[in-house]
């Protein structure tokens, strides 16, 4: 199968100058399809944390998004049970002009802004939106639980 | 050469001209002799044609482009000489321009293909999300083309290799190529070919032919590489050192003569580690190499082994005929069943022995020294058994000699009795005769002194006394017993002579 | 240009949009029996009985595992509401690959578009087992059933 020569030039550059914080691993038997480790960012309820993700790239890309989704379990009024992201950028105002690496930029950065005026996951949002405090112990709390390395059993 | 009108036509003349040179250069049409002589005529017209002025390609069989029949050049896989200053390169598909387009709104530049299908599903710039009308927005700009047909890159057809500025790349590709796969020149064949080889007068290529060097069959289009990959009668260079061998004597060079080729050195079967280069293996060879002393030792090792096991099989079919020949005189022996008692133990251990052995044998050992200890330990308890086991014979033997002594001695004493007793009885035998004779030749003889001292001269020197006569018979010499039974036997001839 | 191939988990994730859209042909439905189940193995069908027989009115309830190797491999298939049909087992309802075609060409199909992908249409997904399972019930409409919404013992 031949890769678009932008497909492998964004993988080289992902393997050689990663982004701090983040790592993207394409797999050996498909290299459309990477496995994705983003760090919680600091000073949000997700700092310390390890979180994982796969993403794909589907054919017609880059002229379409993309996907992606969290494997770990996050408290997140913008991500879903099942992992899945509301980012305006996945969605509608994807641009080819955009690449992997900047779309995980973006993921790191819903983390430290959650936007719960455009929710995916509606019951976190409503806690996020009630009582803040409440919903990021909560965060803290899946944080601990689901995303520190020593307890990544799957 | 007409003058060109047109900047097109003078790139397009320039590109003709730089193409005609690498056909003078580069020869296919010198490999293709090799299978059709009777191309050779037309591979002439055919350089003479491209060396003739004319813009216009040589060859109305050449398939382009134009004939639908070969892909167009894939601008974005394209291979470039040196890498590509970033700003020439197309924000979508992360490569050099292809048919720059510039949004007039806010300057960007994309490939036409690129910002065509962007805009298909969003009509902004991908860059600034700015609202782009595609018929009204975009604008080729020229000084970025200019830069991108300077721009040099690799030809895309496998084989081909030539590195040419972007612009002449449609040309060579197109028309000049000699490795773009075109349409068979046989028209009923669907198959392909290299330009190089499609000529008219070359006809279907895909018919099998002979090859001169090996005699297999070969299809023509892929003669040349069975040439280079398969043929074992071509020649063929060697990837280590150049040399251009036959390649059915390739093994032969690379494992004997290659000065390319990594070997081990002779005593790697000895534990030598050394891997290098023919020259440099056999120079530390030639120094010598500490493993062919070690290599003599374990072959002496080995021989003392065999040694070793021979001498122990040899023993152990000594042990076991000695046991054959020790046990049956052991067993008559009524009387002694006291050395049966202290024999039979040291004989029995002989099979857990033998066992222990065998065992010994098959089981491996971890070094030499540990096997001869063993072995030694084994011969010593051996020697140990044998001495004791002398021993044990030499007193049997000892005492079987006493046993004896002492019967031969009680059968002298008893017949030195005997003998005692029965010069006794001859004396007073005497004695009686005597004094019969005397009674009775008390006329006739006139002293009977004499004949009976002549009689009883041995009998009663012997007989003197009872120590004498023991003395007598110990010695041997008078041998009382045969000396009475004479006297007894002579009995009726003694008268006569008395 | 070889068409990529879509890694299980996103396969799964098209196919369970395309459920909860509700734009399947209207005969079946499917969707996930835990909505938490991040792997998404265990799912939930339903396919409304062919009309004209037996099964007419009839609404049949199926649970289908995705491995780990789907959609190389079919998924497997049992019936949770009784039903009468050969290849379908009558303690648990399981339905054997051969029975139905779909599933019984999975494999080879699977192996024929991962070299030779013909179209984006999707040929190997849940809906279409669930298709195909429904056309071989038509094919079968005769049969008696067990009494309507009777379910196997281990399910109820």
């Amino acid at each position: 199968m031949a890769l678009p020569k932008r497909i492998i030039k964004e993988t080289e550059r992902l393997m050689n100058e990663p982004v701090p914080g983040i790592s993207a691993i394409p797999h050996e038997e498909n290299l459309r399809y990477f496995d994705v480790e983003i760090h919680g960012p600091s000073q949000s309820p997700y700092q310390d944390g390890i979180f994982k993700l796969e993403l794909f790239l589907p054919d017609d890309y880059p002229m379409t998004p993309p996907k992606i989704r969290f494997l770990t379990k996050i408290f997140h009024p913008n991500v879903d049970k099942l992992g899945r992201i509301c980012l305006d950028v996945l969605k509608n105002n994807w641009s080819p002009a955009l690449q992997i690496r900047t779309i995980l930029l973006s993921i790191q950065a819903l983390l430290g802004a959650p936007n719960p005026d455009d929710p995916l996951a509606p019951d976190v949002a409503k806690t996020w939106k009630e009582d803040e405090q409440a919903a990021i112990a909560t965060a803290t709390e899946w944080t601990k639980k689901y995303a520190t390395p020593t307890n990544q059993t799957d | 050469m007409p003058p060109p009108n047109t900047p097109e036509d003078e790139i397009q003349t320039a590109a003709m001209s730089y193409h005609r040179n690498l056909n003078g250069r580069v020869g296919p049409q010198r490999r293709r002799n090799r299978w059709s002589t009777s191309t050779s005529a037309s591979t002439s017209t055919l350089l003479s044609a491209s060396a003739s002025p004319s813009p216009f390609p040589p060859s109305p069989t050449r398939c382009s482009t134009l004939c639908g029949c070969i892909p167009s050049i894939d601008y974005q896989s394209l291979d470039y000489e040196t890498p590509v200053d970033q700003a020439l390169q197309c924000p979508i598909c992360h490569t050099p321009f292809y048919m720059p387009l510039t949004t007039s709104t806010c300057g960007h530049t994309f490939c036409t293909e690129c910002i065509s299908r962007s805009l298909e599903t969003q009509p902004v710039c991908p860059i600034d999300r700015q609202p782009v009308n595609t018929d009204r927005d975009l604008y080729r700009a020229r000084v970025i083309c200019d830069q991108l047909d300077r721009l040099k890159v690799k030809c895309p057809s496998k084989g081909c290799g030539l590195f040419c500025t972007r612009e002449l790349l449609p040309a060579h590709y197109n028309v000049y190529c000699e490795y773009v796969l075109v349409h068979c020149p046989d028209p009923t064949c669907s198959r392909r070919v290299p330009r190089a080889d499609a000529h008219p007068d070359n006809g279907c290529l895909h018919r099998n032919i002979v090859c001169t060097y090996c005699e297999s069959e070969v299809m023509i289009a892929e003669l040349e590489e069975h040439y280079d990959t398969s043929c074992y009668g071509h020649t063929a260079k060697c990837s280590h050192c150049n040399a251009v061998v036959v390649r059915h004597l390739m093994d032969k060079h690379l494992g004997r003569d290659c000065p390319g080729t990594k070997k081990y050195c002779r005593f790697r079967s000895h534990g030598c580690k050394m891997h290098d280069t023919r020259p440099a293996i056999e120079e530390h060879e030639r120094l010598g190499c500490v493993y062919q002393a070690i290599g003599e030792l374990k072959s002496l090792r080995l021989e003392d082994r065999a040694r070793i096991e021979d001498l122990e099989h040899r023993l152990d079919g000594l042990d076991a005929r000695m046991k054959r020949k020790t046990s049956p005189p052991t067993r008559p022996r009524v009387g002694s069943s006291s050395f049966m008692g202290g024999f039979v133990p040291i004989v029995q251990p002989e099979s857990p022995r033998a066992a222990a052995s065998a065992a010994a044998n098959s089981a491996s050992w971890g070094s030499t020294e540990d096997y001869m200890l063993v072995q030694f330990e084994r011969l010593e308890a051996e020697i140990e058994r044998a001495h004791t086991m002398i021993l044990e014979s030499d007193s049997q033997h000892t005492m079987r000699q006493i046993n004896d002594l002492l019967r031969f001695n009680e059968q002298i004493y008893e017949l030195t009795n005997r003998v005692g007793a029965l010069s006794l009885q001859i004396r007073s035998l005497a004695v009686t005769t005597q004094q019969h004779n005397n009674v009775q030749g008390r006329a006739g003889a006139a002293n009977g002194t004499p004949s009976s001292s002549g009689i009883s001269s041995p009998g009663g020197g012997g007989a003197g006394t009872r120590g004498q006569s023991h003395e007598d018979g110990r010695r041997y010499h008078s041998n009382p017993p045969a000396m009475s039974r004479r006297s007894s036997d002579g009995r009726g001839q003694h008268p006569p002579r008395l | 240009m070889a068409v990529a191939q879509v890694p299980r988990n996103f396969k799964l994730l098209a196919e369970l949009e395309k459920g909860e859209k509700g734009m399947g042909a209207g005969a079946c439905s499917y969707g996930l029996e835990d909505p938490e189940d991040i792997f998404m193995t265990h799912w939930r069908g339903t396919i409304w009985g062919p009309p004209h027989g037996n099964h007419e009115n009839r609404i049949y309830e199926l649970k289908m595992e995705c491995g780990d190797n789907y959609p190389q491999e079919p998924p497997t298939i049992h019936f949770v509401s009784q039903i009468n049909l050969p290849g379908v087992s009558t303690v648990d309802g399981e339905v054997d690959p051969n029975a139905v075609a779909i599933l019984r060409d999975w494999t080879k199909i699977s192996a024929e578009l991962s070299t030779n992908p013909r179209s984006k249409e999707d040929l190997l997904s849940l809906e279409t087992a669930l298709i195909s399972i429904r056309r071989y019930m038509e094919e079968n409409k005769k049969l008696p059933q067990p009494p309507e919404g009777s379910k196997y013992p281990m399910y109820d």
